[in-house]
Formats: C-alpha cells, structure tokens, sequence
C-alpha cells in the first residue's frame, strides 16, 4: 500500500534540512521582490486579462513601454506579471450600469473593421475628416473610410449592451455573471432570454467571445416557448463550424457561415432579421456576405425575443448593437462601385467625390456630371475600399461601441497608445469610457503545449502555470504562481480563496457526434434532404445531452482499506480511534506524532468493515434519522453510531476504548461492544438546522490555509509556510507539523474554499435538522394562524369602561370622563411583574407613534410606591403617563386579576380591545387595532398615524 | 475563637456538621446521600465562577442592580443562598460579607408592622426562604454590630411568615398572588411563598399547619390527573414544567407523597426529562432540580448529567448565567439548580 507521504515525525528536523539545501537568502529575496509590487488594485479599478489559453485573470493594466509586454498586476497577487502580448486575447474594463450612447451624426465604419460615431467635417479625394468624441478632429486617408450611416444621435437604437443583466433572463440562477459589462458563463446549458424587444425587422451586430471551443447556438425572433426556438432561424456551432439554419413543420435550410477557430476567441456579426419576410442575412464585420436564407415560419407572426444558449464551457456575450432595419439588403461590399442609400430606399451608384460641410450636402457623380445631395436625404454611403491589408493586431472598444484598431505602441496610466494607418499611425486612445482592448490571435506563433501545467482557479483568477519556491512573508504567502506566458511570477496575498488544480480526476470519455456539415441548400419541396439537415442538428444536441454532470464528491469506506478518521474541515487521515473521551478523539496514524483531536473537529472515524449483509439507508430512512424532535432540542444527540449490521444508534458517546463503547442514550447509560461498531459520525449542535457550507464559514484567512487532496481520497489542512523543491510545509492544527510533496496531490484547495469543498463531501451531509414545529407551536412563534388573539375576545369588548380618577405621578389627576373624543388605552402593570416589564416599551412606542392621532396613553401602576415606579421608568428610559392605582380600587373594578392587562377605551368611552398578557406581540396588535379604531372617525383607510 | 477554614474543606465538612450547626429536627437520610459523590471539578469550578460573579456585582447595601426583578428582597433570598449554597463558613468564610449584606437587605426592607419582605409576593417568599435558609447558620451577632435595635433573623423570619399566613387568611384560594392583599391566586406565586413557609417551618418557626394544609389543598386542585399543573383560575393545565415542578417541590416538602396529585405531577416530570422549558428556562431549572431530587433520585442524577452540560456552556466568561430577567437572576436560579450536587441548604434535604 502506498500512501502519500505526509511526513509529520520530527518535523523541524526536516525543515532544517530543507532550508539547507535551497538558499535560504534566494527565496527572501523573491518573497520580499513580490511584496514590493504595485499594490493591490482599486476595488473600482479592476479589470480581467483574458488570455489566449482562455485563462483569465482579474486585476489592474499597469503602464509598459515595451508593446510586446502587457504588464498585469492581479488582484490577488502581490506583485504584476509581464504576459507576451502574442498571448493575450483581451483586456475587459468596467462598464457602467448605463453605459453611454453613441453621439453624432454618422456612424464610420473603417475598412480595418474600426467604427467610430460622430461628425463628417471634410471629405474629398485628398482626405477624410473626422470630429469625434473623446479624439477630437481625425483624418482618415481615402480608401480607409469603408462606409458611413445616418446615425442621427442613436435614433432607431433598441438596445446597445450588454449592461451587466439587466434586460436579461439568465438561466439557471447564478450560471451567468456580469464581468465588466459583459456576460460570461461556464455553465452548458446555461442560457440568456431577452428583455427588451426586437422588432419585426432588426439589424444585429453582435460579439462572441470563448475561451476553448465555439459550442453556442444563438436563435433570433423566439418567444418564452421551446417551440418558437426551435422553428427560429438559429446560428449554431457544429463542431467548429458556425451555421444558419431554420427547422420548420415542413421545411428546413442550412448554410455554412465559417469555421470557428478553437481555444479562446471572439466572433463579429452582423445579422439583418427580417420576420415579415422570413428572411435572414447575415454579413461578415468586413461586410462580406456570408448568408441569406428565407424560410417561412409557423405563420404566428413575429416573435419579439432572442436567446443565447451556451453548450460549452466558456461563453461570452461581449457586444449586441440592435437597431431598426428598414428591410433593404444592405450594400454588398465586394461591389467596388461605391453608391448611396437614399432614405428613400433609392440607390444611387455614383462615385462620392466630395461633401461640403457648409451647405451638408454631398457631391457625387464624375467630373462633369456632378450633382449635390442634401446630407439629410441620404441614408447610408459605401465608399471605394483600399487593399487594407491584414488584421490590425490590437482593437478598443468603448463603452458607446466605437472602436479602433491597430499595433500597440503603449500604454500610460491614462490612454492606450496605437499605430493606426487608418488614423494616420498615432492614435491616443483614454483609458476613460474604455470597455475592452482585444489582441488578435496570431496564427503563426503555436500557443504552448507544456507537461504538468497546473491550474489556479481562485475568483477572479483562472491561471495555467506551476508553483515556484517561497516562502511565507508579511503580506505574501508563500504560495509564488508562475503563470504560463508571463515572465514574472507573483505570491498570492494571504487570504486568497481557491484552488490549485494538479491533474483533474478521471472522467468517463466524452460521446462525441459526427457533426461534420458540409453547406446544404434544401429546396422547400425536397423533405428527405430536410429530414438530414433535421437529424444533423439532433446529433449535435444528442452530443450535448451526454455531457457528463458534475456530481458531489463522495468518500465511502472501502472494504479491506485502512480506516480513516474525517474531519469537518474535510480532511481525511488514515488512521486508527484507539480512544474517545471528554476530551476528544485519540487516534494512532502513521502522519503525525499528536494523538488527540478535539471533538469539534472530528465528523467520522471508521472503526471496521461492515458485514456483507449489511442493511442499506434509504433516504428517506437518513431523513428519519437526522431529524431531531421538538423535545429533544435542549438535548441534541452528538452522535450517530453505526454497527457492522447496518444498524444506526443516536446518542452522546461518553467514552470508548479498545473493548467497549458507553453511551448517554435518552439520558440513561449504555454499553456497547466496541467490535460491533463499523463507524461514529459526529453531530455537531451548531450544525443543527445550517446549511452546509454556511455552517462551517471561516473567518478570512490571514495565513494561508491550504488543503492537499491525494487521489487516494487522503486530504490534509495546514497553514502552509513553505515551498522548496516541491514540498509543501507547515502545520496542521490537528496533526502538527507536516510536509506535503505536491507530486502525489491531485489539487491543492485554498483559504474558504476549504469549507466550500468540505461541504460537499460525504460525510458532512450527515447533519441533524429540527423536526417540523406542530401548528401551535408556529402560530405562538410567528404570530400567524388561528392562535393570535386579535384583543375583541374578551368579555369586557363592547362594554362601557368603568369611569374612575386617579393621580398622576407626575401630578395632577386623570379622570375618565375627561377623555370623551379620544381613544384612551389603559395598561395595567406594577414593577415587579416581568411580562408588565416586556410590554411598557411597546405601549410607550405606540404612545408616540399615536400622539397626534387623539390616543390618550396611561399605565396604571397597582399598589406601588411612586418612588419606585418613577425609578423604574427612570431606568428604562420611558416617558409614560402613570396613573397611581394605590390601593387597586381601580383594578378591581376592571377585574384585573391578573397582569400585565391592557385595555383600548374607545371615544365612545366603551372598551374596544382588551389585551390579557399579550406578550412580544403587543406593540404590533395594539397599532393595528388604533389605526383601525383611529380610521373610523376620519373615514380614511388605516395607514399610519 | 472561630477559625476560618478553607472552602474545600468546609464542602466536606459542612455536608456532615450541618445536621449538627442547625437548631432544628433534620430528617434522617441513608449515609450514601449524606456523604454524597465526588464533585466533578468542573461542576466544582463553574460553580465558584458563578458565585463569585454574584459577590462582584452585590451592591453595598446588599442587592444586585440591572433590569426586570433584579431588584429585591427575592433576589437577595436567593443569592444568599447561593453563597450559604457554596460551602463556605457563612460568617468567617470568603462570602460572609456578602451573607450579611443579602440579610441585611432584606431585614432592612421588611415592614415592621405588616413583616411583608417587600415588592411582591414572589419577592416575599423567595426574601423567605433566603432567611430560613440562613436562620441558625449565619450569626445574628455579625448583622447588626453596631445596631442592636434591629430585628435578628429568627424575629425576622417570623414576622415574614406572620405576613404570609395573614396573607393567605385574606385569600378565598387559600394561597397567594402578586399583591398581599390579592384575592385570587396563582400556583407559581403560591410556590415562592409556600416554600418559604415550609423552609421556616423546617428552620424551627411555628408555622400553622393549617397555612400548610389550605395551600397544598390548593395545589392538589389545580393539579390534573396526567401531572400538569394549571396556573391560575379554573383549567388551563399545560406543559409547563416550572409549575409541575413547583407542585412536586411543596408536595415533597411537605411531606405529602401520598397524595395522588404527587405521583402524578412526579411522573409528568421523570418523563419529559429531555424536555425544554417552554420560556423561563433558568425558573424552571431551578424547580425542577429540586423537584426532581425529592421525588426521584435516579431521574435527578441523569437529568443533573444534561443540567450541568447546559450550564457550562451558557455560562459566559464573567461567571454569570444569563437568564430573562437578567444575570443576578438567571445565575442565582441556575447556580441553586446546581447545588443540589453540594446538599448542603437544608431546604435541599430529602
């Protein structure tokens, strides 16, 4: 049998050694190097690095330089990386919950993919200019400017996002999150649904981005119907392929749109949705035209929605432009001739010469032949394109949806320095309003294909790379990541939460679907073709289908294993109980030297195998057993005891030892053979009624607290001080000091995420819950049903209120007969009496509160001195009127025999409510019934006073 | 000459001298009960937690502040039991202070014409109880020093009992309420004060055995045939384990387990042992350790097992046991419940 070895016998012999053999000053020095670092970023500075490798990593873009170097410093880190910019795909910002709309006249779209929204100042054969927000006056040379629209300050504009989720229906809860504006998920299955609503005619300009593999399907004109989806005109990724397609009753047709690269990317489109027509195009960023189907629907007319399914493991939503379309096709961009789109819906197929600014009108047409357009009568112009050339490397996008590309030249704290040939090379682009920078995927340099990559997942932060030597330092852990492209590694800051992923656990293959298509064109006639198109689309989501689910981890003892003891911190340490008492669990392992682990800590031990024939546990039978009843809540079984049989016992253990097992059992004493016990499970009081993970919740950590899981089941939690050559060391709370080499883990969980991952483990099910309260049990702690008593049940309701005088303490008499017209409430009570001492707060409240609402408030204190009354309301702060009952001649005329007792004397001077030791409740039922009784006069519903 | 012995040494020896020291008849009990176990350490220390907290926080004039029933002669009775409680010489011990400062508190606030303790009748029969209690352990002549014209605790005590019976003449339910004038009746004040009645009756005071018989009289009718106990009036029979325990108390004390009433309330409590209180938790734990001990012993060692678990974790760092009507409260009544693993209050005799 091999175990990992987690060495914990003389320990700081060990750790001498180690500290011998690797410079001692070399891993200071790279602890004390990263401490040094920029600083943790702004809660409201943090952006995402999006890598080529799809790994992502929150933090803050710090100023560089050198172009080829993008210089990160992540959030839970102490100090930045430096990536290759070669392997970054994206810098993601924040975006505002109502992020600006676009501004100008016209929006600009560049031969480079750039679009840009503002003014056209000049335009002839020498140059472009341009006025645009944050950049000022531009030029653009002749043959860059690719097409221009009337934008006419977002007018037409439906929705222009995303903005986080609203306007969304994310489903399932939770599988969708807003990173900087934008919608990712990691979730298959997980699906966005549209709020806002398209119009029967939509132009869509949309942008997808992913970190492994395209698998989405994105439907255009549904409703909240599966069925409406299905008939939709869809895009859908097949294996790699982007298509178009449209299944009806009767019909179906597909086309082929293009081939999706693999690992992390992005896709722009732009689609024009017509649902009156039944038609739908959908054209290339470039303005290519990639596909143009029409299929007839179910005939229901238009549906308003769009929905967004992903299918694969990270999706995101990056940027959705939906606008009015006026139907027309738009111009197509290979046609060299440039022409105008007149808002007539005329064409015009002359060349654009020029554009006088002062009088807005274009000219067009040949030397010679030139005539002028008003600007207002035009609606779109596509211009004579230049050979651009390649992709630029580097875009920007803004929060308005503009963007610019080109190489980078720098980066300050305040602008994004470009080269761009479309702006005549220098381009500064600010900081502010910016949404995202991405990097074009360079085809020629082979992302890096490295053995034994591990991967930190903590939030914010998803990092391929390795651990390095350190050690731990004030403010840096001693867990140093290098992440794989980055040529600087970074400690992460004490109290990260997460994990480091080793190698992940074996999962049963993948079905995978021949989804292979080539581009079909089915006749609306031809049904045996559109049967193959229909089936080709059921492999692909039969494929899906079988996506295996991620499942609770589960640690069931196996036969014949060595035993294990199970902590609530989910370690599992394979071991020996050689006793338990009062003072906790005694155990023998191999691990370590200390022999007592403290009752609180422990959730199981195994003691031996159970028999062959042993019963099994329903569920319903486990809900049995973990259910505690009402009468028993004072004193909660601790433990649950199983015999080899398959029997279960509930009880407290107050000892065992190598022979026998006694027990408290319904308070009575109980004495079992050790050797017919197969395991103990701990039943923690303060789990009683917790759910799981909350149960557990750490304070933050400000060591770093990690938990070595083997691939043999064993789990082991320290406060980890030290990486050298591979091992990790430091101390178990419970096992002392211990080293971990890491090439036996399969992963290495960090910080909270400790309880996160414990919660799910077998073992920590097993939690007792309070049995269902009996209906009069409810009503007395919630105050709902049929046992509140609403103050009208008494005898004395409807009679006339006993006419009496008294004096006040604070002098002077009160007499009844007075407070004719005013609602009068009477609380009898003395000093001594403890539920009298519960309600005077509330009767004072509700004097307050129905000052000015005509109630007269008046306790009337029985037989007491006034001395000790006054003290009394000197003590708890209470400015109540009180009336001296000195001798209880009033007290007995209303019967009071018992206290406290509060009567409410309507303005007619009879007795409107009469309250008999009302308890908690008071102050509510008594508000009620005044602003009922106080409504009755004015007639207006009862409200506050 | 007195000598001042150390608290350990009075635990082992107060348990046999009591019988001895105290001027009254002492019902014989079987030596095993009369010797009594080891006290587990950490009750041991809990418990000196808990007393101490009680001295620290007395005020000069022998009460203890803070809210609800915090104040009075009823809280002064039952701290300065607890001090009697902790086995400590009661005159030269580490509490003795502290004993002649509660029963000063309460002689002082006694009315000299009517005997009534003061406040209520809870108050009066707790304040009671608390003089019976210290009635022939604790020295007259270190209570008053300087001040010989002040009632000892025998005259003190007498005029108390005097109060109550007048009391309960005036009462058609021959028993008690809140006000000593009160007409009616309710079996949770009725306890305060009947225990305290057979606590003077037990110390050497004349109490009329008729007081006694009227107010068992009226606890056998507001006893249900299933144990319960009612509260006041006619009916209302709940769970409440104060008041069932409360009957199975004066039933024991005195001396009625013959009655059916006793057996009934008494195997109410022995099965619900696991039970909670339904509100008044340490109220209730104070009646029911006693209860339980008189009726049952058995019942009250097991129930004693999850009593003293309870308390060590409610009890906070400072000693005090919280309870509703405020810490003095809650941590005399819980401190009380524990001591019948001491024995030494004579009231706790069986």
């Amino acid at each position: 049998m091999s175990w990992p070895r987690l060495t914990g016998v003389c320990p700081s012999v060990r750790c001498r050694r180690f500290a011998a053999v690797w410079p001692v000053a070399l891993v200071a020095a790279l602890c004390v190097g990263n401490s040094r670092g920029a600083g943790p970023p702004e809660a409201t500075d943090v952006s995402t690095l999006q890598l080529r490798n799809g790994d992502i990593v929150s933090g803050r873009w710090l100023p560089s330089e050198d172009a080829s170097v993008l210089r990160w410093q992540g959030a839970p880190f102490v100090s930045p990386f430096e990536f290759a910019l070669t392997g970054v795909a994206a810098v993601s910002f924040p975006v505002p919950k109502e992020p600006p709309q676009p501004e100008g006249a016209y929006c600009f779209e560049l031969t480079n993919g750039d679009v840009c929204y503002g003014s056209l100042e000049r335009l002839d054969s020498e140059t472009i200019e341009l006025e645009l927000p944050r950049l000022g006056r531009v030029q653009v040379p002749p043959g860059r400017l690719r097409r221009f629209s009337r934008w006419n300050e977002s007018a037409g504009l439906i929705y222009l996002g995303p903005n986080g989720l609203a306007d969304w229906s994310a489903a399932p809860q939770g599988a969708w999150r807003d990173e900087g504006g934008r919608l990712v998920t990691v979730q298959p299955g997980a699906t966005l649904l549209s709020e806002f609503k398209l119009p029967p005619r939509a132009a869509i300009e949309l942008e997808i981005s992913w970190t492994q593999k395209p698998e989405f399907i994105l439907a255009l004109g549904v409703g909240n119907d599966d069925e409406s989806v299905r008939q939709a005109f869809r895009m859908e990724t097949w294996d790699g392929e982007l298509v178009l397609l449209r299944e009806t009753a009767r019909d179906a047709d597909l086309a082929e749109l293009r081939t999706l690269a693999a690992g992390a990317d992005r896709l722009r489109l732009q689609i024009y949705l017509d649902q009156i027509a039944a038609r739908c195009l959908v054209v290339s960023e470039s303005g290519a035209a990639l596909a143009d189907l029409t299929i007839a629907g179910d005939g229901k007319g238009s549906y308003p929605l769009l929905k967004l399914l992903n299918r694969g493991t990270g999706l995101q939503l990056e940027r959705l432009r939906i606008r009015n379309w006026n139907g027309q096709a738009p111009l197509e961009a290979d046609d060299d001739a440039t022409g105008l789109h007149l808002v007539d819906g005329t064409i015009v197929r002359s060349p654009l010469s020029g554009y006088d600014a002062a009088t807005r009108e274009f000219i067009v047409g040949a030397e010679g032949a030139r005539m002028r357009l008003a600007a207002d009568r035009v609606d779109s112009v596509l211009l004579s394109a230049a050979d651009v050339g390649p992709p630029e490397p580097v875009t920007a996008t803004y929060q308005d949806a503009a963007r610019f590309s080109g190489e980078l030249v720098r980066v300050d704290d305040n602008a994004v320095w470009l080269s761009s040939p479309a702006f005549g090379n220098g381009l500064r682009l600010p900081r502010q309003g910016m949404r995202s920078v991405s990097v074009r995927a360079n085809e020629k340099i082979a992302p890096a294909q490295e053995k034994g990559v591990a991967v930190l997942e903590i939030e914010g932060v998803k990092l391929r790379g390795r651990l390095i030597d350190g050690s731990a330092q004030p403010g840096a852990s001693c867990l140093v990541w290098q992440p794989q492209g980055s040529r600087t590694a970074g400690a992460l800051r004490p109290g990260a939460t997460g994990r480091i992923l080793f190698r992940e656990p074996k999962r049963a293959p993948r079905a995978s679907a021949d989804t292979r298509t080539k581009t079909i064109r089915v006749e609306q006639q031809e049904q045996v073709r559109a049967r193959q198109v229909a089936a080709m689309a059921a492999a692909a989501r039969v494929a899906q289908a079988q996506t295996p689910v991620a499942s609770a981890e589960e640690i069931r003892p196996r036969r014949g294993d060595q035993k294990s003891i199970y902590l609530r911190s989910g370690d599992s340490v394979p071991g020996e109980v050689t006793r338990i008492d009062e003072r906790g669990v005694t155990i023998k392992t191999a691990f370590s030297d200390a022999t007592l682990v403290p009752h609180e800590k422990v959730k199981a031990a195994e003691l031996a195998d159970e028999s062959p024939k042993s019963a099994m546990l329903t569920k319903i039978k486990r809900d049995r057993l973990l259910t505690l009843p009402r009468m028993q809540r004072e004193n909660p079984p601790t433990h649950l005891i199983r015999s080899k049989e398959g029997d279960y016992l509930r009880g407290r253990i107050l000892q065992m030892d190598d022979v026998r097992l006694i027990l408290e059992l319904r308070l009575e004493r109980r004495e079992i053979a050790r050797d017919r016990i197969a395991r103990i499970i701990w039943l923690h009081p303060e789990e009683l009624g917790a759910d799981s993970a909350a149960a557990q919740s750490a304070e933050p950590d400000t060591a770093t607290r990690v938990q070595a899981v083997h691939g043999d089941g064993v789990r082991l939690t320290f406060i980890a001080d030290r990486l050298v050559g591979n091992v990790l060391s430091g101390k178990s709370d419970v096992l002392g000091d211990c080293q971990v080499p890491l090439d036996k883990v399969e992963q290495l969980i960090v910080g909270g995420a400790i309880e996160q991952a414990a919660s799910r483990l077998a073992y920590q099910q097993w939690k007792l819950q309070h049995a269902v309260d009996p209906a009069f049990v409810r009503s007395e702690d919630n105050r709902s049903g049929d046992g509140r008593e609403s103050g009208t049940e008494s005898e004395w309701v409807g009679k006339t209120a006993p006419e009496f005088e008294l004096p006040m303490l604070e002098g002077g008499p009160f007499r009844l007969a007075t407070q004719r017209g005013r609602i009068v409430v009477l609380d009898f009570f003395t000093t001594w009496c403890g539920p009298c001492l519960e309600e005077l707060p509330h009767v004072d409240q509700v004097r307050r509160d129905f000052a000015q609402a005509g109630v007269q408030v008046v306790a009337v204190n029985m037989e007491e001195a006034a001395p000790r009354v006054a003290s009394l309301l000197e003590r708890r702060k209470l400015q109540l009127p009180v009336a001296l009952d000195r001798d209880g001649a009033v007290a007995a005329k209303y019967s009071v025999t018992t206290i406290p007792q509060l009567f409410v004397i309507d303005r007619e001077g009879k007795i409107a409510r009469h309250y008999i030791n009302a308890g908690r409740h008071l102050g509510e039922d008594l508000a009620e019934a005044l602003r009922e009784l106080t409504a009755d006069k004015t007639g207006n519903e009862p409200g506050s006073p | 000459m007195f000598m001042t012995l150390s608290r350990t040494t009075m635990i082992a020896l107060l348990a046999a001298a009591v019988a001895l020291v105290l001027p009254r008849p002492v019902a014989a009990q079987p030596p095993d009960l009369r010797s009594g176990e080891a006290i587990p350490r950490d009750l041991r220390e809990m418990y000196e937690r808990g007393v101490q907290y009680l001295a620290r926080t007395q005020t000069e004039s022998g009460g203890w502040t803070g809210g609800g029933n915090e104040q009075g002669p009823g809280l002064a009775g039952l701290g300065l039991m607890v001090f009697l409680a902790s086995g400590e010489d009661p005159n030269f011990g580490v509490y003795s202070t502290n004993v002649r400062r509660a029963v000063r508190s309460i002689i002082s606030g006694q009315n000299a014409n009517t005997g009534f303790l003061g406040s209520s009748m809870y108050h009066h029969g707790f304040g009671m109880l608390g003089l019976a209690e210290a009635y022939g352990a604790v020295d007259d002549r270190h209570i008053w020093p300087d001040r010989k014209d002040q009632r000892g605790i025998g005259q003190a005590l007498e005029l108390a009992v005097r109060a109550a019976v007048t009391s309960q003449k005036k009462n058609s339910n021959g028993a008690w309420r809140y006000s000593p004038s009160s007409t009616d009746a309710d079996t949770s004040v009725s306890g305060a004060v009947l225990v305290g009645l057979l606590a003077a009756r037990n110390a050497g005071i004349e109490v009329p055995d008729e007081a006694i018989d009227k107010a068992i009289a009226y606890y056998t009718q507001m006893t249900s045939s299933a144990g319960q106990v009612a509260y006041s009036g006619i009916g209302g029979f709940d769970d409440s384990l104060a008041r069932v325990s409360i009957a199975t108390l004066v039933y024991s004390i005195a001396r009625r387990k013959d009655l059916p009433q006793y057996k009934a309330a008494l195997g109410f409590l022995t099965g619900r042992l696991e039970q909670p209180a339904q509100g008044w938790p340490d109220y209730s734990r104070y009646y029911q350790a006693q209860a339980l001990f008189q009726g049952d012993l058995e019942a009250w060692e097991k129930w004693n097992g999850l009593l003293i678990r309870q308390l060590k974790q409610a009890q906070r760092s400072d000693g005090s046991i919280p309870g509703q009507q405020g810490p003095a409260l809650g941590t005399a009544m819980s401190l009380l419940a524990l001591a019948l693993n001491y024995r030494l209050l004579p009231i706790y005799e069986r």
